[in-house]
């Protein structure tokens, strides 16, 4: 599968993440079908991506989207709660739970259902890639790959794209290009047996880590790191203080 | 030595930092001296003040000070090269550059010349307070704090403000209300012996730390790295880029 042969991507699991997916994925021109567990998830979904904060109707309000694309985008969207329509998909992109035993399961699932030649990318904060790919037949091996957002991805640019030993140079290509297609800042990552988390995450616990024990020591207060680090280094948000996230609002 | 009774300040070395300090001392209402070694010195503190990009007339020019406190707070800043000249001082800062010898000369010097009541503080990076205080009298141990600025000063807006268990609480709150009246937000740190970096310093390192080990491992480059920081955590800016910085220009 290469970059131009990709037309359709599945998304498997909505919620804030795939939906924010779905919605970056759709307005750059792809048909995306999402599956949700339930009736009521896909409820969910659709308001993520068609009313919330970082939604399509509110991007045309806002000025960064225009009215006729975001009507062309929202049409390009479309759910189920069958995984059986994703047979068709040139790709999906999986965003369920953060349990690897769930998305191993996920991913066994899809590769007897997807055709064969379709690439499968995990949106894990931090799972090792081929862990995941573990109960997946070695022909889908090669088009595996982790395609990590962050939240909230209509928002946030950057894509952190991972490739493991056997996911072929062009499977890795065809992500990366299809995260800049969403208007992504793609970045490669090479899967690290025995971590968690790629770049991002990572060091950003180390930083956490070294804040953590300032407190501990007494050095500092958590108010006063937060301080510190968004009025010395001019971070957008410190470790301690209200923030948004999965399962908050932003 | 209250933080009403503070009105002079002297700063001890000019340069980026130095000058940075004075400027906003001055905009803050304090008569300042600065005390550089040479002429040619007191030249380029004297440009960075008034005609550098964070300079005073700049500052008007960017709307973010008026005409006439800009004329006013240029006004109170002087500058000598006598050490002498801040003998009436009731706020010294120490922005010499960052050798602990260097430091420790400097302050056993103004020790002797300078009001006993006078309050020392040093803009340190990150030695430990302490040991820049070691060689000056036990009376003004009480009188001794950190207190460190991010670069550039007039639009970076950090101070950590940094006691020892001999610093006073009236020197303690002395200086945090200098720094607040200069428009800080301040952090609090309690001097931490054997360390290098306060906080800032010591968490941004920890993360350098962990990026330089995904390098090292051949996880991600270095360009991957500050651009995902970048994007994925909206910093205005990472670890290997072009970045300004003392000797560099912003």
């Amino acid at each position: 599968m290469k970059f131009e042969d990709i037309k359709t991507i599945g998304v498997m699991g909505g919620g804030v993440m795939g939906g924010g997916i779905a919605q970056v994925m759709a307005a750059a021109g792809y048909r995306v079908i999402v599956r949700d567990l339930s009736d009521e998830l896909i409820e969910k979904t659709k308001d993520a991506i068609f009313e919330s904060r970082w939604g399509i109707k509110r991007a045309v309000e806002i000025g960064k989207l225009e009215f006729d694309r975001a009507r062309a985008t929202m049409e390009r969207i479309s759910f189920t709660t069958k995984v059986e329509d994703l047979r068709d998909v040139d790709m999906v992109i999986e965003a369920v739970p953060e349990k690897l035993d769930l998305k191993q399961q996920v991913f066994a699932d899809l590769d007897k259902i997807v055709k064969p030649d379709a690439i499968f990318v995990s949106n894990t904060s931090g799972f090792v890639v081929a862990e995941m790919a573990k109960d997946v037949s070695e022909g889908r091996k090669a088009l595996f790959a982790g395609m990590h957002f962050f939240n909230p991805v209509p928002a946030m640019k950057c894509v952190e794209i991972i490739s493991t030993p056997q996911t072929l140079p062009e499977v890795t290509d065809a992500v990366f290009r299809v995260g800049e297609r969403a208007g992504k800042v793609a970045v490669h990552v090479k899967d690290a047996p025995g971590s968690y988390g790629f770049m991002v995450n990572r060091i950003y616990a180390a930083a956490r880590r070294e804040a953590d024990k300032l407190v501990e020591a007494g050095i500092a207060s958590k108010e006063d790191i937060d301080k510190a680090m968004k009025t010395g280094r001019n971070w957008p948000s410190g470790f301690y203080e209200e923030r948004g996230g999965i399962g908050r609002q932003w | 030595m209250r933080l009403d009774q503070v009105k002079t300040i002297g700063i001890m070395g000019g340069g980026v930092m130095g000058g940075g300090i004075a400027q906003i001392m001055a905009v803050a209402g304090y008569d300042v001296i600065v005390r550089d070694l040479t002429s040619e010195l007191v030249e380029v503190t004297r440009d960075a003040v008034f005609e550098g990009r964070w300079g005073m007339k700049r500052a008007v020019e960017r709307g973010k000070l008026s005409f006439d406190q800009c004329a006013e707070a240029i006004g109170r800043i002087s500058f000598t090269l006598a050490p002498r000249d801040l003998r009436d001082a009731d706020l010294i800062i120490e922005a010499v550059p960052e050798r602990l010898d260097l430091k420790q000369q400097v302050f056993a010097e103004l020790d002797t010349l300078i009001k006993p009541e006078a309050i020392f503080t040093t803009n340190t990076s990150g030695f430990p307070v302490a040991d820049v205080a070691r060689d000056v009298s036990e009376a003004r141990l009480p009188l001794f704090a950190g207190m460190h600025y991010s670069n550039p000063v007039p639009t970076m807006k950090m101070c950590e403000v940094i006691y020892t268990p001999q610093t006073s609480q009236e020197t303690v709150d002395a200086v945090k209300g200098v720094a607040e009246k200069a428009g800080r937000a301040v952090s609090m740190v309690k001097d931490d012996p054997g360390s290098y970096g306060f906080v800032m310093n010591r968490v941004f390192a920890a993360a350098k730390r962990e990026a330089d080990a995904l390098v090292a491992a051949g996880i991600a480059t270095r360009e991957d790295i500050d651009k995902a920081m970048m994007t994925g955590r909206n910093w205005p800016a990472a670890f290997y880029g072009e970045r300004g910085g003392i000797g560099k220009q912003w």
